[in-house]
């Protein structure tokens, strides 16, 4: 980390998540390292101790994750970072957090799976572990910012939503964004979420019937469970009363999704295609959209940096105004799988262009796509 | 103008150094720039690279697809990261160390890069250094005043002296090593 010169930094992706989660108030971190995702580690312990924080290495992942909730249950502002082996090591302990409704933040910087797979190199299939990784009925939140200053910005947010929603939220990049050290203006106060301390949060939770919530060690006697609670935390089996608690963890997230989306559209105003995408090929997107305007052809970007909840209904207005929809992903069809659901059958020309073995989707093979398409129309 | 610079080898060679002090260095004199390591999970010993974008416009495209500059210091990654070359990219070897390069259209730049390291500053460890010379004399982007400002920032303490000694080596020992055509290195290996 280096080099600021005129407000503007020279920062790799993961440097950048651990700068922003200080910004953001963070001020502990449990972790296990594993590449990609190792730097923010790394940075982390030589910071949080800088600023009063704590930082923690765990004999593993699970315990990590462990570590986090405990952190954030007393009152801290709590990160982890990992990726494909170790996020799911942590999927138990992450519904933990659902339940539990404790806030914390979870990266993962992606990279090739199943198992061991690919380290060291990009992949996006770890996107539906996200919103599934664990067991049981629940909402979740995914951000998947690209761009240095979204990264930035998106962690902040990250910590907000989490402490505003009581949950859970997970940060998903991949190996190219973690690893990629570029120029970039840090955004000020007035561009970023809210940071607050957690007793900003309570005046919200009481506005919103949201379950009292205390931190540990601050004179009331609280209890956390993983069961099926009552508003009080005790365990109980009343069917009424663990269907409305299961309502709660999922529509409090659902209910507010509008509030939580956050895309980017470019060129779409006259689009005849649209290239939908999230992270990494969404910048080959940009580039083979500005290649294939140039030869006059109507094709824009839709890209998302809130993939859970999924902006469903924007999506489908999208498949709407379009004839053809391109998706680029490093992965087999996750998003794709997403865009036809919520195209829900409409007559829409549905193109993936996939790519898994670590090497990233380049402009030439989006434009292909875009050609490919174009002819057929 | 977009420029894309790549600095390949094996672990441990300091190439991935080499990159990030010209994308600084781009950086601090107010460019855009980009730089990206791609590495094994062993890192020493494996073939390793780092590329380097610079632009004074927004660069969208992280990754490089018409490579401006490559230096080579390993045959292992020679063939994995002799990629994205275009007839006039500048392409320098260390023949000792990249020996089969294969036909193409490039004129490439044959320079003893290690043996040049260990004669005027011994240590081999210095190859980055002499790289960035190579590299600053060739490719008209980091003018050298800029360049050499980063070394010294940037050099560990004590290692500054021998960091300049070994960019200035490297500067001159272009002058000493015409390129020749690909095809003609190409046509030396089949002979041996």
């Amino acid at each position: 980390m280096s080099g600021n010169t005129n407000g503007r930094v020279f920062w790799a992706g993961n440097e950048i998540i651990a700068e922003a989660a200080l910004r953001a108030g963070c001020n502990f971190y449990g972790g296990y390292p594993i590449t990609p995702s190792s730097e923010i580690a790394a940075h982390l312990s030589l910071r949080l101790p800088q600023v009063g924080g704590a930082f923690i290495q765990m004999e593993d992942e699970i315990a990590a994750m462990g570590a986090v909730i405990g952190a954030a249950l007393g009152g801290a502002k709590a990160l982890t970072a990992t990726s494909g082996p170790g996020f799911s090591l942590k999927q138990e302990n992450i519904g933990y957090a659902v339940m539990s409704e404790t806030p914390c933040v979870i990266v993962n910087v992606q990279r090739g799976g199943p198992s061991t797979g690919l380290p060291t190199a990009p992949a996006q299939s770890d996107i539906m572990q996200a919103r599934w990784g664990t067991h049981g009925d629940h909402s979740i939140i995914c951000l998947t910012p690209l761009y240095p200053r979204e990264v930035y910005s998106e962690t902040v947010r990250a910590f907000h939503l989490s402490e505003m929603y009581r949950t859970p939220v997970i940060i998903m990049i991949d190996e190219i964004i973690g690893h990629t050290t570029e120029s970039f203006a840090v955004p000020s106060d007035s561009e970023l979420a809210p940071i607050q301390p957690r007793s900003w949060y309570e005046k919200h939770a009481a506005q919103n019937s949201w379950r009292p919530f205390h931190d540990f060690y601050q004179g009331k006697h609280i209890h956390i469970t993983g069961l099926s609670h009552t508003q009080k935390g005790f365990a109980t089996t009343q069917p009424e009363v663990v269907h409305a608690s299961l309502m709660h963890l999922v529509n409090k997230i659902e209910d507010d999704q509008p509030k939580i989306e956050l895309n980017e559209e470019y060129m779409l105003d006259d689009a005849e295609i649209a290239v939908v995408s999230f992270g990494s090929p969404g910048r080959a997107a940009r580039a083979a959209i500005d290649q294939a305007r140039k030869q006059g052809i109507k094709v824009g970007s839709f890209r998302l940096l809130t993939f859970w909840p999924f902006p469903t209904a924007r999506v489908r207005k999208l498949v709407d105004d379009v004839k053809a929809v391109i998706v680029p992903e490093m992965n087999m069809g996750m998003l794709r799988g997403e865009v036809e659901r919520a195209a829900m059958r409409r007559d829409v020309q549905l193109v993936g262009v996939n790519r898994m073995g670590g090497v990233p989707i380049e402009p030439q093979e989006i434009l292909d796509a875009i050609m490919e398409v174009k002819r057929g129309l | 103008m977009r420029t894309e610079i790549r600095f390949a080898g094996v672990g441990g060679q300091g190439n991935l150094l080499a990159g990030e002090w010209v994308a600084l260095a781009a950086h601090q004199m107010g460019l855009n720039a980009l730089q990206s390591p791609t590495y094994t999970a062993q890192v020493r010993g494996g073939p390793t690279s780092v590329d380097v974008l610079i632009d004074k416009d927004e660069i969208v495209y992280p990754r490089l697809t018409d490579l401006n500059f490559f230096l080579c210091l390993a045959q292992n990654a020679w063939s994995y990261f002799a990629r994205q070359l275009k007839p006039k990219s500048v392409v320098v070897i260390d023949p000792n160390l990249v020996t089969d390069v294969g036909e193409g259209p490039q004129m490439i730049y044959s320079i003893p890069i290690i043996q040049i390291t260990k004669q005027k500053v011994e240590k081999p460890v210095y190859t980055s250094a002499v790289s960035l010379g190579i590299f600053c004399r060739l490719i008209d982007v980091i003018p050298q005043k800029e360049m050499i400002r980063v070394i010294e920032e940037n050099a560990p303490s004590g290692t500054v002296e021998k960091n300049l000694m070994a960019f200035h080596a490297g500067w001159e020992s272009v002058s000493q090593y015409a390129s020749v055509s690909r095809s003609e290195l190409a046509k030396k290996v089949e002979h041996v």
